[in-house]
């Protein structure tokens, strides 16, 4: 098991060279001055745009540039931000944790609400029930993340002033209320693919031998369906639901925009915008890493499930 | 199920411990600003835009300051005074003392100053003082200035943020990260520093030894939100939950203005939004072809349908009226007298009849995606029709739009890689040369260069070099309104608007009055509720 974690620890620090490399060159193919933007284009003497130019390491080549960029985010530092005076090491730290909880928070949001819909649409297979939640959750898939936000935000926030419309709270309950909006905003998608797998699981193990002999042999229904059938439909349902985490850090740099959350999105928005490179390479590596690192996990998970994984057998 | 639930629940309430947002309960009178992009720096080094300056305003302070007719004043200067065409001597306040109760000093003054000027530092205004040869304390509270040539214009620059006094103590204990959220910044102003939420939000509280005992300030607590999109910020508004925001999106004004708790104040700026011709590329350095487009081009019917309230109508000057601080009544008679190029579609084909290029052409537009300026390149596309000239509209971001504008974008032969473009520019100072001389003189043709239609004329360049070196407000006009007699018949710009800008606030608040310099200089400190 350990030998296998190595292993794939290993595997990762090529695709993270080849990211880095990446995302480093492909943000210098945008057309702009990033000394220009920084000064929104007034005109500042040759010796400041030299000086800002040596304090940013513009005036190397590019080669120079990322090995020195690499070897200082080697050792936790990303550079400094050129539209804002501040290291992106301190940006992210200020910000991730606003990212993650939204991201947490709306995972489970969607579990709590998919998973019963689920369930409940497929013992209700074909009812005008079914069809009904069908017809939701099909609404939810199609609609932008940003666009359910702002909806919600008039609805709740404006018209029936149950939530506060932005921002993220003073303290400990109130960053929960603040957040909420948010996190049922970035989940809705979510919420409806996860209804969707549920439900086509729970019909095929409703519909699997065992369910019928169980059922045959007497045991209730209600067991039948949530001890032996539910607990069969949720192995997938986990799969898909972690590998949506990944696409929901994607939904919540919209989100975040909305509701001004000052999240990690919302300054890598602005970052692109501003040809910010230290803060769109930092930030985007960091995603990068983080998306890496949850599929590393699952993968673990599998293989820890079912040995055939780690031996290769699959 | 209801292990499922409670689990979940026990998750988000552990996850919230990790939020970073920091911030107590709103307590006492709290004014809640709304900003549409985060602050760059705690520094007045580094305040050069329209969302860091309103911040740093309540914290640090200048030397000079303008009052509510765009006239410079004596700030923390007492008095000042100009003894010969290149010296200027400032008398500054000796009973000055920083937000932690220590008194300001000389030392204080110079070193922020020479802080700034420093080309090492950076700041976004070192620019300003390149006339400068020396600053020097030259008695117990006088500071001397010594230029190495006249200026016109110097006389605005401790008006600006680059007049701006940090305490020199504060900065040596933090040399590494003042500015930052965990640095800060500790200044003469109504307001002292209390936290910055990076994208969130920046708090200041009321600075209890706050030296102007003529500041009656009521307002306690002043937060600054940071709410980028437009629509959450009008929400904001309209739910109580800001009281105040000078970035009001002009295409929701009319929400805005219907809402009964809300009042919309129109301010003009010392910009201008315009037409730039690139007269150094065919067909546009044929002046022919500039005075057929101008000829052709609706302007009148731009403002009426495009601009709206959200702009002046423009003249041929590059300027409103709030930067005519010197010569006003010649300035006024100027503009009265050149008012927008007329519509008249007849001269416009005589005109392209007598260009090299009487059958028209196939050009492009460049704009950003900002509505308004994007309808404005709908409506010139669609008149240029007329003339047979095809408009190619292009849409690119604003930092995109800002390289192109300043010359850092050029093709292969070295020239700025634009046909036409609709641009701003606005001043930095309450002075009409602060738009004319960025927008024609050739000096600015160059890499970040201002001068948007690359336009040359040696008998304009060598009138404002005449102008910016005289310091005699009658003298420097006549040199501009000779520059500008030239300008207006080689048309290298055509003026669209003057823009204004829309303030949004919660009805009820008075103690202050709103002009075109204001966002460059305005404290809230004399805000307060109405009884």
């Amino acid at each position: 098991m350990i030998r296998y974690i190595i292993k794939r620890l290993m595997q990762l620090i090529p695709i993270l060279f080849a990211a880095s490399v990446l995302i480093f060159f492909l943000v210098r193919l945008a057309p702009s001055d990033p000394i220009a933007s920084m000064t929104e284009g007034r005109r500042i003497s040759e010796e400041t745009r030299e000086a800002l130019e040596k304090q940013y390491y513009l005036d190397r080549s590019y080669p120079e540039q990322y090995f020195i960029w690499i070897t200082h985010a080697l050792q936790g530092d990303l550079g400094d931000s050129f539209q804002y005076r501040q290291s992106v090491t301190s940006l992210i730290a200020d910000r991730l944790p606003t990212t993650l909880q939204l991201v947490i928070m709306s995972a489970i949001l969607s579990i709590i609400i998919a998973v019963p819909v689920g369930v409940f649409s497929a013992v209700k297979m074909n009812t005008a029930l079914d069809r009904t939640l069908s017809i939701l959750t099909l609404i939810f898939v199609a609609s932008p993340v940003f666009l359910t936000g702002i909806v919600l935000m008039i609805v709740f926030a404006l018209n029936l002033n149950l939530f506060p419309t932005f921002g993220t709270g003073y303290d400990f309950v109130s960053n929960l209320y603040y957040l909420f909006l948010p996190a049922l905003a970035l989940s809705l998608n979510m919420v409806a693919l996860i209804a969707r797998i549920t439900r086509s699981n729970m019909i095929e193990q409703l519909n699997s031998n065992y369910a019928t002999t169980a059922i045959a042999k007497g045991i209730p229904y209600r067991k039948v369906v949530m001890g032996h059938c539910f607990k069969n439909a949720l192995i997938p349902v986990i799969t898909v639901a972690s590998i949506q985490i990944g696409t929901m850090v994607v939904g919540a740099v919209l989100v975040e925009n909305v509701f001004a959350l000052g999240g990690l999105g919302d300054v890598l928005i602005s970052g692109v915008k501003a040809s910010d490179y230290p803060v769109v390479q930092g930030i985007t590596l960091m995603l990068v890493t983080l998306f890496l690192v949850i599929n590393l996990i699952v993968d673990i998970v599998y293989a820890f499930i079912d040995p055939r994984i780690r031996l290769g057998k699959a | 199920m209801k292990r499922w639930i409670s689990l979940a629940l026990a998750g988000a309430m552990a996850l919230s411990l990790l939020s970073g947002c920091s911030g107590r309960e709103a307590g006492g009178s709290t004014f809640t600003v709304a900003l549409d992009s985060d602050i760059v720096a705690l520094d007045p080094a580094f305040a050069y835009d329209f969302t860091t300056n309103p911040v740093i305003n309540q914290i640090t302070e200048g030397l000079l300051t303008f009052d509510e007719n765009n006239e410079l004043v004596p700030w923390l200067a007492s008095s000042w005074s100009q003894t010969d065409d290149t010296t200027y001597v400032y008398t500054i306040r000796d009973d000055v003392c920083f937000s932690d109760g220590t008194p300001m000093t000389m030392d204080d003054v110079i070193f922020s100053i020479e802080r700034t000027m420093n080309p090492d530092t950076g700041s976004y205004l070192e620019w300003m003082f390149a006339p400068v040869e020396s600053i020097e304390q030259t008695g117990d509270w006088e500071l001397t200035v010594k230029l190495s040539q006249p200026s016109a214009t110097w006389q605005y620059v401790f008006g600006t943020t680059a007049g701006h006094v940090i305490s020199k103590t504060y900065y040596e204990e933090h040399a590494d990260n003042f500015g930052t959220a965990e640095g800060g910044i500790l200044g003469t102003g109504p307001y002292k520093f209390e936290s910055w939420s990076s994208g969130q939000s920046i708090v200041l509280t009321k600075n209890e030894n706050y030296w102007d005992d003529t500041a009656d300030t009521q307002i306690e607590r002043l937060v600054f939100n940071v709410i980028p999109e437009d629509t959450t910020r009008v929400t904001a508004l309209q739910s109580g939950q800001v009281t105040f925001t000078a970035s009001t999106p002009p295409d929701m004004l009319e929400t805005l203005e219907s809402d009964d708790s809300l009042e919309v104040q129109s301010i003009p700026t010392m910009g201008v939004t315009f037409l730039a011709f690139n007269t150094q590329r065919a067909p546009f350095d044929d002046v022919n072809v500039r005075k057929a487009i101008y000829s052709a081009i609706d302007v009148a019917d731009i403002k009426e349908n495009i601009v709206k309230d959200t702009g002046e109508t423009a003249t041929m000057l590059p300027s409103n009226s709030s930067l005519f601080t010197s010569s006003t009544e010649t300035w006024n008679d100027y503009a009265a007298a050149h008012p927008a190029y007329t519509y008249d579609l007849d001269q416009a084909k005589e005109y392209l009849a007598a260009s090299a290029y009487p059958d028209g052409f196939d050009c492009t537009l460049l704009t950003t995606e900002a509505s308004i300026r994007y309808s404005m390149a709908l409506a010139i596309q669609e008149d240029l029709k007329a003339l047979n000239i095809n408009v190619e509209i292009v849409r690119v971001s604003a930092d995109e739009h800002t390289a192109y504008q300043f010359g850092n974008m050029l093709d292969a032969n070295g020239d700025r890689d634009y046909d036409m473009i609709i641009a701003g520019w606005e001043s930095d100072y309450p002075d009409i040369a602060g738009n004319i001389e960025p927008l024609y003189s050739g000096a600015n043709t160059g890499e970040g260069g201002s001068n948007t239609a690359v336009y040359t004329n040696d008998q304009v360049d060598e009138l404002l070099t005449l102008q910016a070196q005289s310091t005699d407000p009658d003298e420097r006009t006549s040199y501009l309104l000779e520059a500008m007699d030239i300008i207006v018949e080689d048309v290298p710009y055509i003026f669209l608007e003057y823009p204004n800008r829309q303030v949004t606030m919660q009805k009820g608040y008075e103690g202050f009055t709103l002009n075109a310099s204001w966002l460059w200089n305005l404290q809230f400190k004399n805000f307060r509720q109405a009884q």
